[in-house]
């Protein structure tokens, strides 16, 4: 044959074989970006690499900034899921309205527990809301007289006259937002309160600073390295750390959420759909565990029965 | 050489001279292009938009969460309080014989949007007065009843019984430190809450005043303070505060609209009115609609308007919920939350931090140099200065890192020990100088002098093993048993582990290449000859380079401090990684600090694009590039001119 045949031939079974794919389900092509929470960073990693692994025509891309970045980047068209550690303000649901239309479609996670840490050699017998106010805000919450020192907060012992550091996440970040919350009542930290860049930084450093004191996600907590001292709620019970989780009446537990940029009575477009279908199957379940967070299920969280091809 | 190879010599001189000209303007260009950019993104900021008339928006733009009420809750009762998820919220209201009631409501299942309440255990007192208004206080505890008169109880909400704490707004007359409310407000007057809860509006016929809630101490009921008014000089008829708080839209009879920012405290634009106006409303943070007899006019509003100025970034500002004007750098990301835009902490973090490297960079630097280039032997500086450039080479991003994992956990136990190090080993050096002249005959010396460094590393271990010692025996002989709790009881000065100095002490090791190099330059470039002269004419070494060399490479060596300082202050990641990045205003050098590069590198990734938080990061991006510039713009000027001012003298 000729060498141009030859050409045609090729291109002409490459065409088949591009046409046989469109019309084949199995191969989903795309990608996906992903930008929202740190707290969620891990496991929107796990997840990642199990969806693409499953659907090797997809390519995820991750930003883990904070939770904050997600709804410009959603309204903005830059990312087609945003991972959230708080739930979007109603400010920001209004704000995507105005561009789109129609409110961001919402999907409730999983349930994650924030847990007050403590350097690992520090004998403090427990911690109450106020004293997180105290120690972390001035005069968050209604009341004032900060806690300067790790003798007045009970910590007797080695560390009674040394300085209580505090340290948290930076303004971006939805656990800091939590925090400032329920913690703070709405109130702005100290301006000696650390802000550092991810829940592992703040771990990092409650273990190495005798005196520290912070905040992160039971996931990310290591007792090998940080202590939880039990909480004690006004009406006298204490929490202890392992069962946080499961208490309702711990203060600090949230919900972390998934928004896509899709009005919710629409149908799905093939990519997400597939992805929802993915983190509800028995394997995403598993992975989410993993990560630490606790599944919950309801009439809000949709599982796609079939996706379209 | 023959007429043709020296025709094209030139021509190729003249090209190439061209070519050098042309591409040092094209830096120029781009260095002038990048803070021309800068600029633009910071412009709107100090250059409002102002009001522009708008169409009306083709579809019906959703009105932002104004807060709407489940059916269930009785009509009598109004949103007094909500959360910025607006699924938390308190109902408060009077019923028909006039009594107190209220309920508190949560949607707390994420799964569904079912509404969880209780009603709110409230004294069973009765209200006769014709227009209270019923304010919940930011934490969810103290209800406060304001008459039209200007006095107000505060109740908490959750007691039993009914201990009430009258209190009245200052009253006219008197030497109270708050300008006062009137006693009788005029017919026009109103109350208004700004969203968050946290301060309120009143106002009259002239004036419209901000107040807000101060926390006491516990147990104790919060203050309503004064926080600032205006004064307008037309009547007032409706005032309307936008969702997400901080500006305020105002109707006045001229007809007039305004729009005056609170934090701020500017008016932002106004504009006469045609026809009389109704009814002002904000359809979105940035979008006024006023509505007149038959039909309305929509206004826009630039989305930085007014939201910062040079005041605001520059002075301390009186933010709600504060007892006292201050400097805070806090641009928080919910809705709701005022933010605090306060460049202030970050450009005196900047400084403290550039200041402590430059206080360790300059005399090893500049000391260095000055050695290298008199004393020491050629076969040792052809090792030793490229091994002092090379430090240069050496990323700062390692260099923090190690600081942060290594150092920082230990610092405070090291401290002692580290000073005394600091004292011993200059202090030694100095003493067996002296010891050392007396006792070593000269030639000795000159034969030992160029190879110093070496045959001293063991005595500066010994030394800085001695200071250590000395430094930690004497911290335990002080009172409170170590020099920091000593400072922390006897002189109330706070001591953290990540601080100041050793955020300088990691800056100073990263610097002290770049200080070396380019004092070792001007030295260098002193001419032999002045040198040599002094020499001939009788002067011993040291007099010579005292006297004649360093004055001629002074210029240079301060050009090299300033050049110094201009790396310290743009110097991010050492600082990013060591400092707890606490926006701190003290002398305190054991506390912690916040720079503008380690702000920058940590927030501009998650500033919403071209929001007020994006573009004041790129103002004050802009003020250090600006202050690199000068700093070393000034720094080559001085270096040039010296350079012209020796070569004259030849």
């Amino acid at each position: 044959m000729t060498e141009r045949a030859l050409l045609c031939l090729r291109c002409g079974v490459m065409l088949l074989l591009l046409a046989g794919s469109s019309s084949n389900g199995a191969t989903l092509q795309g990608k996906l970006v992903i930008v929202g929470s740190d707290t969620l960073a891990e496991l929107m990693t796990l997840w990642a690499a199990g969806f693409s692994a499953q659907q090797p025509g997809v390519s995820v891309e991750l930003q883990a900034g904070g939770s904050a970045a997600a709804p410009p980047a959603l309204i903005r068209g830059t990312a087609n899921v945003g991972s959230m550690s708080r739930r979007m303000t109603a400010a920001e649901k209004a704000r995507f309205s105005a561009e789109r239309g129609f409110p961001p479609l919402e999907i409730p996670l999983a349930l994650d527990t924030i847990a007050i840490i403590v350097n690992r050699d520090n004998p403090l017998p427990f911690i109450t809301m106020p004293m997180v106010a105290r120690m972390f805000g001035d005069g968050a919450c209604g009341v004032r007289d900060p806690i300067r020192f790790w003798g007045d907060a009970g910590a007797k012992g080695a560390l009674s006259n040394t300085r209580i550091e505090a340290f948290g996440r930076t303004a971006a970040s939805g656990t800091y937002e939590f925090f400032r919350s329920r913690a703070l009542c709405g109130g702005d930290p100290l301006p000696s309160v650390g802000e550092l860049p991810g829940s592992a930084a703040v771990i990092d450093t409650v273990a190495a600073i005798p005196g520290a004191i912070g905040y992160a996600g039971i996931g990310f907590v290591d007792q090998a390295r940080v202590r939880v001292p039990p909480l004690r709620l006004a009406s006298g019970r204490s929490i202890a750390f392992d069962a946080m989780p499961d208490e309702e009446s711990y203060p600090l537990q949230r919900t972390l959420y998934l928004y896509l940029p899709l009005a919710a009575d629409r149908e799905l477009p093939a990519l997400e759909c597939q992805f929802l279908r993915y983190i509800r199957s028995s394997e995403g379940t598993r992975l989410l565990e993993r990560a630490g967070f606790l599944p919950i299920n309801g009439a809000n969280n949709r599982t796609p029965p079939a996706c379209r091809p | 050489m023959s007429p043709v190879s020296a025709r094209r010599r030139r021509r190729l001189d003249r090209g190439f001279g061209l070519l050098i000209r042309i591409a040092s303007l094209l830096v120029l260009l781009s260095v002038l292009g990048v803070f021309a950019q800068m600029a633009m993104v910071a412009r709107p900021l100090f250059v409002d938009r102002g009001l522009e008339a708008a169409a009306a928006p083709s579809s019906p733009v959703p009105r932002s969460y104004v807060t709407d009420q489940p059916e269930w809750v009785p009509k009598h009762l109004k949103t007094a309080a909500f959360d910025t998820t607006a699924r938390h919220r308190i109902w408060i209201g009077l019923n028909r014989r006039g009594e107190l009631e209220g309920a508190r409501g949560e949607i707390s299942n994420p799964s569904n949007d079912l509404w969880q309440y209780q009603p709110l255990v409230l004294p069973k007192i009765s209200f006769t007065e014709p227009g209270l208004h019923l304010l919940i206080d930011p934490s969810w505890r103290w209800l406060a009843i304001i008459t039209q008169a200007g006095s107000y109880q505060l109740l908490p909400l959750e007691a039993q019984q009914a201990p009430s704490v009258a209190r009245s707004l200052p009253v006219a007359g008197g030497d109270t430190q708050y300008p006062v409310l009137q006693r009788g407000l005029a017919e026009h007057s109103g109350l208004t809450v700004m969203p968050g809860g946290r301060s309120f509006l009143t106002w009259d016929t002239f004036h419209i005043r901000q107040w807000h809630w101060l926390p006491a101490a516990r147990g104790e009921a919060p203050d309503i303070v004064l926080l600032r008014q205006l004064m307008i000089d037309s009547a007032i008829q409706q005032v309307a505060p936008a969702p997400a708080g901080q500006r305020v839209a105002i109707i006045t009879e001229a007809p007039m609209l305004m729009v005056w920012h609170t934090t701020t405290h500017r008016l932002i634009d106004a504009r006469r009115l045609e026809g009389i106006p109704r009814d002002v409303d904000w359809r979105s943070e940035n979008r006024l609609s006023v509505e007149f007899a038959g039909r309305r006019s929509d206004w826009q509003l630039g989305e930085s308007d007014g939201a910062v100025s040079l005041a605001s970034l520059l002075a301390p500002i009186h933010y709600e919920g504060y007892s006292a004007p201050s400097y805070r750098w806090l641009p928080v990301a919910a809705a709701d939350a005022e933010p605090k835009f306060g460049l202030v902490p970050l450009l005196w973090g900047t400084v403290k931090a550039a200041l402590v490297a430059l206080l360790f960079a300059i005399p090893v630097g500049v000391g260095a140099a000055i050695f290298v280039g008199f004393f020491m032997s050629p076969r040792l500086r052809d090792t030793a200065k490229p091994a002092l450039e090379l430090l240069a080479a050496f990323p700062s991003v390692v260099l923090g890192a190690l600081t942060a994992l290594l150092v920082a956990p230990h610092f405070i136990a090291w401290l002692p020990g580290i000073l005394g190090a600091a004292i011993a080993i200059p202090m030694g050096v100095l003493i067996l100088a002296v010891s050392w002249r007396s006792t070593v005959a000269t030639t000795a010396r000159r034969q030992v002098v160029g190879w110093l460094p070496i045959l001293l590393m063991p005595v500066v271990v010994l030394l800085a093993w001695i200071g250590f010692m000395l430094g930690e025996s004497l911290s335990a002989g002080l009172p409170g048993g170590s020099l920091v709790s000593w400072l922390e009881a006897q002189h109330g000065v706070s001591v953290v582990h990540r601080n100041a100095l050793l955020i300088g002490l990691a800056m100073g090791v990263a610097t002290v290449p770049l200080v070396f190099s380019i004092a070792e330059d001007a030295i260098h470039s002193v001419p032999a000859v002045l040198a040599a002269g002094s020499l001939a004419l009788g002067a011993t070494h040291w007099q010579s380079y005292r006297d004649v060399v360093l004055p001629v490479a002074a210029p240079g060596i301060i050009a090299a401090c300033m050049i110094g300082f201009g790396r310290a202050v743009g110097e991010t990641m050492i600082v990013l990684l060591v400092a707890s990045n606490t926006p701190l205003m003290d002398v305190n050098l054991l506390e912690g600090l916040r720079s503008v590069s380690a702000t920058l590198a940590l927030e501009l990734s998650e500033a919403p694009f071209e929001s007020v938080h994006y573009r004041v990061l790129f103002a004050a991006g802009l003020a250090l590039f600006l202050l690199t510039f000068i700093l070393n713009s000034l720094a080559e000027i001085v270096r040039l001119k010296s350079r012209r001012h020796q070569e004259e003298r030849r």
